[in-house]
């Protein structure tokens, strides 16, 4: 059975050999193929063989398209700061308010050829090459009611959907055009789903009403131009509790939850479809040991409770490059049933 | 019945009102007094706001508009205060700064926001800040606590620089150092391991921690 039969037999309910799984490894994969991480994100060719040498660890049914969402900003204007041993942060946004952000979004194409961009995509199709349908290669992907946020900041977004819902909707609309765009050109790049992380539909982040209102509606719009499949990443807040808010959302074929999320809570909102993966926190990766994962990873899965539309991936930021290779070993064994 | 002022104050920051909110405060405070009206109305209501906060009953976007409406009410008591209306409280100085390398703000600001209506002085340096400017800053403004964002783990992992910094400076004893950002909330056991010496869960929390901060502070 391939990775992607094992997603698709999970998807659909169907009892599998092992459940599905994969994490994310751009700066991890690109350390033990000897590279610095940001030499590998800024060299498609680098960072395929970043994935190719933690593949070989982990064995995972999914691979992940490089996961620097600051690009699609950078590809604006906007400011990236280099981190030791990390992906690029975005240092300053492009724009300051959500009218100006709209207004430069509209006057241009989106700009797939910006540097950044056009990294991704390529990077995307020589990994889709590279693993040739024996894993999914899923594209992270900033969400259209949350591409704002990296447009014009946290604390102007917010100020819009507060205070000038009329700008953040035509915001939104513009964020929408560029989530197709980048949907579309992840699809004909050989991705076969996105996986978004989503913030602003969570009522930790936003009042429920506008999340009713305001967000969700933009979120409806957006995934429904997408081509592909979607996996609505928690995004850092408490999921479980929410998630019945998000039936209905066009493409989305799964949940990943968060550490503090409640499996039967979450599996009880959504129903039997779609799929629900569990996690572990990325940047606390490294600090486990072999035996330490296994009884953790044991422990996620006792939720799992014989339920055929389960997978295993990772939360919040990637694994940090200094993760112990054995660790994606003790991952693999214990999903393949080896001791 | 005619609502209490508190409970009207409290709905229209839950509902995202700030205008109505502001003119809520101001008009008892222009009947009242700006102090008295900070003490028996603003205080009391954000401390609803903190305790709906941290039991996660409320979002952040709700947490934003009690921080605003406490940047706007100060604003509004200050202006009264050239006309004797009101006379902030005096706590000192506090540096703010989001550690080398992050760049997310909104945490840091409404700390300020918090820590300014407390009645702090507050040295906001940024984002991006370098453990040396952190130290240099506290000296110079005569700083007892120094305040810490970070979002991110691996922008986290800078803050033991300016834990060196302070003790490379013989400066343990005098200076407190306080951590804040989502990484935090997640994963408390960071405060100490990183070198902190405390955090609040939020930011209306923040005055708490800073007063607690500022008696183990030797001067």
């Amino acid at each position: 059975m391939t990775g992607p039969e094992r997603v698709m037999a999970a998807l659909s309910g169907t009892a599998t050999d092992r459940p599905p799984y994969g994490l994310v490894c751009g700066s991890l994969g690109a350390r033990l193929a000897g590279y610095e991480p940001l030499e590998a994100f800024g060299d498609p060719e680098l960072y395929v063989r970043g994935q190719d040498a933690a593949s070989e660890l982990l064995d995972p049914d999914i691979v992940f398209s490089p996961f620097v969402l600051a690009y699609e900003a950078q590809a604006y204007g906007g400011e990236l700061a280099p981190q030791r041993g990390s992906v690029y942060n975005l240092k300053r946004p492009p724009f300051r308010d959500a009218r100006e952000a709209a207004r430069a979004l509209r006057a241009v194409p989106t700009p797939l050829e910006a540097a950044g961009m056009r990294f991704l995509l390529r990077a995307t199709k020589r990994l889709a090459a590279s693993v040739a349908g024996d894993r999914m290669v899923a594209a992270p992907i900033a969400s259209p009611v949350d591409l704002p946020a990296l447009l014009i900041g946290i604390e102007a977004w917010l100020d819009a959907l507060l205070f000038d819902p009329d700008a953040a909707r035509e915001l939104a609309a513009a964020a929408v055009g560029h989530f197709a765009a980048l949907a579309g050109a992840y699809a004909d790049a050989g991705a076969q789903a996105l996986a978004c992380p989503v913030m602003f539909v969570n009522p930790a982040i936003l009042d429920e009403r506008r999340v009713r209102e305001l967000a969700l509606p933009i979120l409806k719009e957006g995934f429904g131009r997408s081509p592909l499949p979607i996996v609505f990443h928690h995004g850092g807040n408490p999921l479980s509790r929410h998630v019945g808010l998000l039936g209905g959302l066009p493409q989305v074929v799964g949940f990943v939850l968060g550490e503090r999320d409640a499996y039967a809570e979450a599996r009880a909102a959504v129903g039997p479809g779609p799929l629900l993966m569990a996690t572990i926190p990325g940047p606390g990766f490294a600090a486990f040991t072999p035996e330490t994962l296994r009884v953790r990873l044991a422990a996620l899965t006792k939720h799992r409770d014989g339920d055929p539309a389960w997978g295993f991936t990772n939360a919040g930021a990637e694994l940090p490059a200094e993760t112990a290779p054995e660790l994606l070993s003790a991952v693999r064994d214990f999903f393949h049933g080896r001791p | 019945m005619e609502a209490k002022p508190n409970d009207v104050l409290l709905k229209a920051i839950l509902e995202g009102r700030l205008d109505d909110a502001l003119g809520c405060f101001v008009a008892q405070a222009e009947r009242d007094g700006y102090a008295p009206t900070i003490a028996a109305l603003l205080e009391p209501t954000l401390t609803a706001i903190g305790e709906l906060w941290a039991a996660e009953k409320i979002s952040l976007a709700q947490g934003y508009v009690a921080g605003k409406l406490a940047e706007r009410a100060l604003d509004a008591a200050l202006k009264s205060e050239d006309a004797g209306g009101f006379s902030p409280p005096r706590r000192g100085r506090v540096v703010l700064g989001n550690v080398e390398d992050d760049y997310h703000a909104l945490g840091r600001r409404m700390v300020g926001s918090f820590l300014r209506l407390d009645g702090w002085e507050v040295v906001d340096l940024g984002n991006d800040v370098e453990p040396e400017r952190f130290v240099d800053a506290a000296l110079e403004s005569d700083a007892r606590i120094i305040g810490v964002s970070a979002m991110m783990l691996s922008t986290a992992q800078n803050l033991p620089r300016v834990r060196d910094e302070i003790e490379a400076r013989g400066l343990g004893g005098s200076l407190r150092l306080a951590a804040g950002g989502a990484i935090f909330r997640l994963r408390p056991e960071l405060v100490k391991e990183l070198g902190a010496d405390g955090t609040a869960a939020t930011a209306i929390e923040a005055p708490a921690l800073f007063k607690a901060l500022y008696e183990e502070a030797a001067p």
